[in-house]
C-alpha cells in the first residue's frame, strides 16, 4: 500500500527527533524545586496573613504620612499576625488598590530617559530549575525529608553537580523611533551580540498613541489578549482579568512607556480582580520593592513582578519558564551605544 | 508526596521523558527551550501527581499551554537568538543520530512556517498520534477545524523546499 502524506510526515517527525533524550538529572531538579516551592508556600501563607493584618495599618499610615510612608514590614502588626484578627476581604482589596494607586502616582512623576536610544541593562537568571545553583544548600536543608535527601544524594553522585549557565548580563538598546532592538549580552555559552530585532518593540510614538484613561487602556489590553486567543497563541479559558493582567505585565518593563501610560497601567491593575500586592519587600538585588502578583488558574501558576516604590519602574520580573529578569538601569543615548561587553 | 509517589513519578519520567522532549522540540524548534518547556511540564505534573489520572495526557495539555504562553511572552520582549541545533547530538543512547541530525534542521524549519495552532495540531496528530476528537478537545476547537487545519498544514509542509524531495522519495520507496 502506498504511503500517504500523513504517514510520511509521521515518519519524518519521529526520525528527526529520535536521537533526543531527556537529561538524566531532570527528576532531581523537579523534586528539589517541589521541595523548595513547598517550603516557600508555607512561608507565603504566613506572609499573606501578615499582609492582611498590615493592610489595615497601611490604610491609616497612608492618610497620615502620605503615599510613601516607610515600609510596613517592621510594624508590630506584621510581626505578630496571629494576634491580629484577619482583615475582612474588602479591606485587603482596598489596600491593594491604594498601593497600586501610589505606584501610579510615582510612575506619573518619574523622570523619563531622554534620547533616541534607550538602553535597558538587566541581569537575566535562566531557569535554575533543572540544575539548581544551590543544589548543595538544598541538600544541607535540615527540613528536607530523609528519603528525598537520600534520593538527591544518589542522583548527585550519579551525575555530578550539573553545570549550566544561570546568569547572563544583558543590555537591550531600543531605538525609540523605529522599535528596532539591539541586544548585547555577556556570559558563558551565550553569543555576545544578538541580531537586531526589527520592530522588537512598539515605538515611543506608538506607545504615546495608547489611551491613558484606565478604562480605555483596559479595553485595549483586553483586545490584545483576545486577539492572541483568536490566533491560537494563548491558552483557552482565560478570564478577561487573566488576559488584562498578562498584557499589562508584559508591557510594564518596556522603558519606552510614557510616565502617563505607565501610571495608567497601574490604574488598570488596581481595577483587575485577584491582583495582590506586598509592600516592604525587596528584589533579588536587595532593592526596596513592591511585589505585584496574581494567580492564573488556567496556567496554574502565580506570576509576580517587583516594582520600585519611588518610580513605579519594574525592577524584577519572572517568566515562568524563561527565567527571571532583574532590571538594573535605564539610560538614554543620543546615538547608538556600542556593545558594552566587547573588549573586556 | 510520599516515597512511593516519587518513585512512580520517576518511573513515568523514565518512560516518557524522551517522548516529551521530542514533542517539545518539534513545538519550539530549539533544543534548549524544549528542555526548559519539558522541565516546566514535568514540574507541573509533579505538583499535581496524586490527582492526575492520565499523566501523558496531562503533559500534552500543559506543554501546549506553556508553549503558547511562552510564545506570547517572547513577542513582547527583545527577541532571542535561536541557538538552533548547536547541540552536538552525541548521546550514547541515540537511535540514528546521523539521520536525525541531518533531518532535524529541515523538519524544524518547515514546522516554523506554520502558525502556532497548525503546528500544535500537526505535532499532536502525527507525532503523538492523537485522534481528531482528542486534539479538538485539547485545543478547544471543533474536530472539523482540526481536520481541515491538519490537511492544509500537511500540504504546506509537503511543499517546503527541504521536504519536497523527502516526500517524493518516501512515496516511491515503499
Amino acid at each position: 500500500m502506498p504511503k500517504t502524506d500523513e504517514d510520511i510526515l509521521r515518519e519524518l517527525l519521529h526520525h528527526a527527533t529520535d536521537d533526543l533524550h531527556a537529561p538524566s538529572a531532570i527528576t532531581a531538579g523537579i523534586v528539589t524545586r517541589y521541595h523548595r516551592r513547598h517550603r516557600n508556600s508555607r512561608i507565603l501563607s504566613i506572609t499573606v496573613t501578615s499582609v492582611a493584618a498590615a493592610a489595615v495599618v497601611a490604610t491609616v499610615v497612608v492618610t497620615r504620612a502620605g503615599p510613601f510612608a516607610p515600609s510596613h514590614a517592621q510594624h508590630p502588626a506584621a510581626q505578630h499576625p496571629v494576634a491580629q484578627r484577619p482583615a475582612p476581604l474588602p479591606a485587603i482589596k482596598l489596600t491593594a488598590v491604594q498601593v497600586l494607586n501610589q505606584l501610579s502616582v510615582a510612575a506619573a512623576n518619574a523622570p523619563q530617559p531622554t534620547g533616541r536610544y534607550i538602553a535597558l541593562t538587566e541581569i537575566r537568571q535562566g531557569p535554575d530549575i533543572t540544575y539548581p545553583k544551590d543544589f548543595k544548600s538544598e541538600l544541607n536543608d535540615k527540613k528536607m525529608p530523609a528519603f528525598l535527601r537520600a534520593r538527591l544524594q544518589q542522583l548527585v553522585k550519579e551525575y555530578g553537580y550539573p553545570a549550566r549557565l544561570v546568569t547572563t548580563d544583558r543590555t537591550s538598546v531600543i531605538d525609540s523611533l523605529t522599535g528596532d532592538t539591539w541586544t548585547y549580552q555577556h556570559g558563558s555559552n551565550v553569543p555576545s551580540e544578538l541580531p537586531v530585532a526589527a520592530h522588537g518593540s512598539p515605538t515611543r510614538a506608538e506607545f504615546a498613541a495608547w489611551p491613558t484613561n484606565p478604562a480605555a487602556l483596559r479595553a485595549l489590553l483586553l483586545r490584545q489578549g483576545e486577539q492572541s486567543v483568536a490566533q491560537g497563541e494563548q491558552v483557552q479559558g482565560e478570564t478577561p482579568d487573566d488576559l488584562v493582567f498578562q498584557e499589562a505585565t508584559n508591557w510594564l518593563w518596556n522603558p519606552l512607556l510614557s510616565p502617563a501610560l505607565r501610571a495608567a497601567m497601574y490604574k488598570v491593575l488596581a481595577a483587575t480582580s485577584g491582583v495582590a500586592v506586598k509592600t516592604g519587600t525587596t528584589d533579588k538585588t536587595g532593592r526596596s520593592a513592591i511585589e505585584i502578583s496574581r494567580y492564573d488558574s488556567v496556567a496554574g501558576e502565580e506570576s509576580e513582578t517587583f516594582e520600585s516604590p519611588s518610580t513605579g519602574a519594574v525592577l524584577e520580573q519572572a517568566f515562568s519558564d524563561v527565567g527571571t529578569d532583574v532590571y538594573a538601569a535605564v539610560t538614554g543615548y543620543a546615538t547608538l551605544p556600542a556593545n558594552p561587553y566587547s573588549g573586556g | 508526596m510520599d516515597r512511593k509517589q516519587v518513585r512512580a513519578f520517576e518511573a513515568f519520567v523514565h518512560e516518557s521523558g524522551d517522548a516529551l522532549l521530542r514533542m517539545a522540540t518539534l513545538l519550539t524548534s530549539d533544543r534548549h527551550v524544549a528542555e526548559d518547556v519539558c522541565q516546566e511540564t514535568l514540574h507541573r505534573l509533579f505538583m499535581r501527581w496524586s490527582r492526575v489520572d492520565n499523566p501523558r495526557a496531562f503533559c500534552r495539555q500543559v506543554m501546549h499551554n506553556i508553549v503558547i504562553d511562552r510564545a506570547r511572552a517572547q513577542q513582547r520582549r527583545p527577541r532571542e537568538l535561536q541557538l538552533r541545533d548547536n547541540y552536538d547530538g552525541k548521546d550514547p543512547r541515540s537511535g540514528d543520530p546521523v539521520a536525525a541530525a541531518e533531518l532535524r534542521p529541515t523538519v524544524l524549519a518547515a514546522l516554523d512556517t506554520l502558525t502556532v495552532q497548525q503546528r500544535a495540531i500537526v505535532v499532536l496528530r502525527y507525532f503523538e498520534d492523537r485522534s481528531q476528537d482528542e486534539v479538538a478537545e485539547l485545543l478547544g476547537v471543533s474536530p472539523g477545524t482540526v481536520k481541515s487545519t491538519a490537511s492544509r498544514a500537511v500540504a504546506q509542509l509537503r511543499a517546503q523546499p527541504g521536504l519536497v524531495a523527502l516526500f517524493a522519495a518516501a512515496t516511491t520507496t515503499l
